[in-house]
């Protein structure tokens, strides 16, 4: 079962590989990559399943041990987040496909949603500081090409940004990695919390964890940090921009948590308040954003900033409890959010627009459409029993009984707002008749895009109205990722239990 | 029960004719109303404990569960929506010709929401109910609604939900505040020693709420708008029923599980209503739509329930659960009158359906009567619930009801002012000699209002007896838990 765990990673790596040899676009190139797709999905659900039966899995690769090999392990959380991830591929591959005549397709758009895949999954599985750096490269370097093979001129301008601050990122994540292993003479993410345990209270120890926290918040969009982000997203085809916004900042959410969980000591107290009050700028200013721009994919874009925030504000609460509220809320999010840029990309289909001045009348001739578009707009806002709820919920718990008002409250104002900016775009596309905005029924395209979105309203559905399953599960996983000592022994053995006595 | 308008918008969904759709409808709520008859005769009158009482755990990691049970006081209310339903499907038979299938569907969706609202005995359950219905009811303003339909339904929208949002925290700060025991169910929420400034914090974010709901003044700007841009089922179902939720909310939680925060509030919350039942007399009064005048009358009459709660005395509780009925009765009859004019004429404006009453005696003769209960006329229904309230508002302050009796005479000068112009207008501008009156589908809409309107007038004892019992306990611990409270305050 441990050999599994580094599957993930090679299978996309191999399918993109394979497809840039395979130069041909046809239907036979996109069926081998669905089920390339489906495949990972399968791959991912087993390991879930085998995390909770059997614990993390742990591949020391090249059958060297930690600390001296790299260290794959796909734990509860890492499980999750491939799932997540191979749910989003596939469903966004599946949408470009019914978006895009196979003619009109860029040979090299598969191949490289499959490195991007790759890289992804490589940052959930791996146990080794930097591993994920090469990880993040990866992602860095694919999702760059991805944004502008498509892109015209004036696009490109906006990936810019995008590249700059990530690659500023990258140089001080390797500043990171340098000063972590002259700290504590390892990468791995065990030898490093059984170190930094013992030399809690050491002012490098501090600094260290800023820079790091740092590196990951650029990764997820914390504020300040965010500015490349709403920018860069709308430039994307809508079945890529289906999965950036589900899962490249959750890569950012999923390292937070984990830096924090089983990285960084848990008594830096000031750091994770730190933190949560980003988060709650974050959240407000996000939603602002939202509520000031005026066509869908920027609208959804903010929302993501804002939406991180919440994830990072459980975070930065930082107990069992809130901790589940994370994991709750990225599953609930990735999905719901690639569920919305999918449907803003059927209306993008329909209007020919996703421009709020140009697109009206789908209410009124596709119902269908609408139901597809406010169930998660809702759901998103947090209106129970939808699974957006749930997740918003638990963070006001914990917030409440941390005495937290302000963020509390801060909470509560983004999602009011969260859903204003919804009801701004349902007014519009949905709601409003204006003879002169084309609704083109004809374009069959809609059919299938429609379908895909379908299949993620319900899945989020799923995740709402049968909560307790998925909540036992986010619980779980929050107890797992808590668990420093048990991680250390798991990963380094006895060995690791005599480096973490005191 | 609560699944069942569910399970007949299930079936809904597939039905191809609209034809055969209305008839489903109508037949799916008349079985309920008739299946909630059981409720009524099932009803054991002599305790207040919870009856029919469902409980399954539902998200076991939160201690959620799905808890169902009601009282006396919930009893009368779900009964009010059961039989509201046919009526509103009735209502809507013509009035609705484009997608008569959502339509429905919607109407059915939101009873499942009403009469689980009505009866959960957990609060995040009772909140998703609370929540689910909103979104009916935003559609059915914002798709089927008149000319500001979208303007009306989003203030609808944020309005409500940015009052829900306060009502989260205070579930969510009841929940916590017993560490050792943490729980959702309303009857174990109730009686805990809470401090007193805990109570007026929790109580204060259940008003605004609970208000923004009812509306109190000056939270109603919402109101007028929302009921003159829906159409005739949803201004039905908006003031027969979602209006009482507030009230609902302020009697099943407020008073229970805030007593010392109900007691401290209470005259700030007199006032609000003594406000709401004079600004909403005399708006009413300078109206010339028709419905713009019946909903300030509904602001004006949700006064006397609040102020009748807030009272805090039997009879005061008692004259506001029959305010909430009557009212249901009233206004529904109303909006169904006043959808029936706007059928025939194309017009709400009062002057333009002057002299109506000439040509269609029938429909005059029954605005007449639901005129004359909405004026609360002895003899008619709202007069035993407003009388009830005064002399229960009458023990707590005398200047108080000096000052809101002033509201019920401008009740009278408003219905007498619609009834005069309505039945005895002049006829000459604009001609009115063609329009037909009552068919039998509007009949039967309208009669069973009109015998709930003699009933509860001539006979009020069954329906008193139902919530009695209820009622007495409510009062009871309500006032032991602030005789308390002053006794440890005076030691």
């Amino acid at each position: 079962m441990n050999n599994l765990a580094v599957m993930p990673v090679i299978v996309p790596a191999l399918a993109g590989v394979v497809g840039l040899f395979w130069w041909r676009c046809g239907t036979a190139r996109r069926v081998a990559f669905a089920l390339v797709g489906l495949a990972q999905l399968v791959l991912a659900l087993v390991l879930v399943d085998s995390a909770r039966t059997h614990g993390p899995a742990v591949l020391g690769v090249g059958g060297w041990a930690a600390p001296y090999g790299i260290a794959i392990i796909v734990d509860r959380l890492s499980a999750i987040m491939l799932t997540l991830g191979a749910i989003t591929a596939l469903a966004s591959m599946l949408y470009g496909f019914a978006q895009q005549p196979v003619r009109f397709e860029h040979p090299l758009r598969l191949p490289l949603v499959q490195f991007l895949v790759a890289g992804i999954s490589l940052s959930f599985a791996t146990a080794d500081l930097f591993n994920l750096f090469v990880a993040f490269e990866v992602m860095l370097i694919a999702s760059y090409a991805l944004l502008t093979l498509e892109a015209d001129d004036r696009d490109v301008k906006h990936a810019l940004p995008y590249l700059t601050v990530n690659l500023v990122g990258g140089a001080l994540f390797l500043g990171a990695a340098g000063l972590a292993y002259g700290l504590f003479g390892t990468l791995n993410f065990a030898g490093i919390a059984a170190r930094a345990v013992e030399m809690s209270g050491d002012p490098r120890v501090m600094a260290w964890a800023v820079l790091l926290l740092t590196v990951f918040a650029i990764k997820a969009g914390v504020f300040p940090l965010y500015y490349w982000l709403p920018n860069a997203y709308p430039i994307l085809p809508a079945p890529v921009a289906a999965l950036y916004s589900g899962m490249l900042t959750k890569v950012g959410v999923y390292v937070l948590l984990r830096a924090c969980g089983t990285l960084l000591p848990h008594d830096l107290t000031g750091l994770h308040a730190a933190l949560a009050w980003l988060a709650g700028l974050t959240m407000i200013l996000g939603v602002l954003g939202a509520v000031s721009r005026n066509f869908i994919r920027g609208i959804l874009s903010f929302h993501i900033l804002s939406q991180i925030g919440f994830m990072v504000l459980a975070i930065g609460f930082f107990t069992e409890y809130a901790v589940a509220a994370a994991v709750f809320y990225i599953v609930h999010h990735i999905i719901v959010k690639s569920s919305l840029f999918m449907a803003g990309g059927v209306v993008g289909v329909l209007n020919r627009s996703d421009d709020l001045d140009r697109s009206a009348n789908l209410w009124r001739t596709m119902p269908v459409v609408g139901l597809l578009f406010l169930l998660p707009a809702l759901s998103l806002a947090g209106l129970p029993p939808l699974s957006g709820f749930w997740g918003k919920y638990m963070i006001v718990v914990e917030g409440v009984r941390q005495g937290q008002w302000v963020l509390v409250v801060l909470s509560l104002v983004a999602s009011v707002l969260t859903l204003f900016s919804m009801l701004k775009i349902w007014n519009t596309s949905f709601w409003a008749e204006d003879p002169s905005v084309p609704v083109r029924r004809d374009d069959g395209r809609w059919r299938g895009m429609a379908a895909v979105t379908g299949g993620m309203v319900v899945l989020s559905l799923a995740i709402g109205l049968g909560a307790a399953p998925f909540m036992d599960l986010a619980f779980e996983t929050a107890r797992e990722v808590l668990d420093q000592e048990g991680y250390v022994r798991l990963v380094l053995g006895a060995a690791g239990e005599a480096v973490a006595a005191p | 029960m609560i699944f069942a308008p569910l399970v007949a918008a299930a079936v809904a969904a597939f039905i191809p004719s609209e034809r055969l759709l209305r008839w489903w409808s109508l037949i799916a709520t008349l079985a309920i109303a008739v299946g909630s008859v059981a409720l009524y005769t099932g009803f054991d009158l002599t305790t207040h404990a919870f009856q029919f009482v469902e409980f399954a755990p539902w998200i076991a990691a939160f201690r959620i569960n799905y808890a169902l049970g009601i009282d006396g006081i919930s009893l009368l209310l779900i009964l009010l929506t059961t039989f509201i339903m046919p009526l509103c499907v009735l209502a809507s038979w013509k009035y609705i010709t484009t997608r008569v299938k959502e339509f429905m569907i919607c109407l059915l969706v939101m009873e499942s929401a009403m009469i689980g609202v009505f009866s959960a005995l957990d609060f995040v359950l009772f909140f998703v109910f609370w929540e689910a219905m909103l979104i009916p009811m935003t559609l059915m303003i914002g798709v089927w609604g008149g000319p500001r339909k979208v303007y009306a339904a989003v203030k609808f929208f944020i309005y409500t939900m940015a009052g829900s949002v306060f009502l989260l925290v205070a579930i969510v700060a009841l929940y916590l505040w017993d560490p050792a025991n943490q729980t959702f169910s309303i009857p174990e929420l109730m009686g805990r020693p809470y401090s007193q400034s805990f109570q007026a914090w929790i109580f204060a974010a259940f008003f605004i709420s609970f208000a923004i709901k009812v509306p109190m003044f000056p939270f109603h700007t919402w109101l007028p708008a929302a009921h003159v841009e829906a159409p005739t089922a949803g201004s039905v179902i908006l003031a027969s029923v979602l209006l009482k939720m507030g009230t609902y909310g302020f009697v099943r939680f407020c008073l229970p599980i805030t007593p010392l925060g109900a007691a401290y509030h209470a005259p700030f919350v007199m006032w609000l209503s003594v406000a709401a039942i004079l600004y909403g007399g005399f708006a009413a009064l300078a109206q010339s739509d028709l419905k713009k005048l019946v909903a300030y009358s509904s602001v004006s009459h949700m006064g006397f329930a609040t102020l009748g709660i807030f009272s805090l005395t039997t009879a005061g509780l008692q004259g506001a659960t029959l305010v909430m009925i009557n009212h249901g009765v009233t206004t529904g009859a109303l909006f169904i009158c006043v959808g029936i004019i706007y059928e025939r004429l194309h017009t709400r404006d009062l002057g333009e359906s002057a002299g109506l009453g000439k040509f269609a005696p029938v429909l005059a003769g029954m605005v007449g009567l639901f005129c004359l209960s909405s004026m609360a006329f002895p003899g008619t229904n709202s007069f035993i619930g407003e009388f009830l309230v005064l002399s229960g508002g009458f023990t707590v302050s005398t200047l108080m009801m000096c000052i809101a009796v002033p509201g019920v005479v401008a009740a009278a000068a408003y219905n007498l002012r619609m009834l005069q112009k309505f039945a005895y207008g002049s006829t000459k501008n604009p001609d009115h000699s063609g329009v037909p009156d009552l068919s039998a589908r509007e009949i039967f809409a309208l009669a069973p209002l009109v015998i709930f309107v003699l009933w509860i007038g001539l006979q009020p004892g069954p329906f008193v007896d139902v919530m009695k019992v209820s009622v007495d306990h409510l009062v009871q611990t309500t006032q032991a838990a602030i005789a308390q409270a002053a006794a440890v305050a005076a030691q």
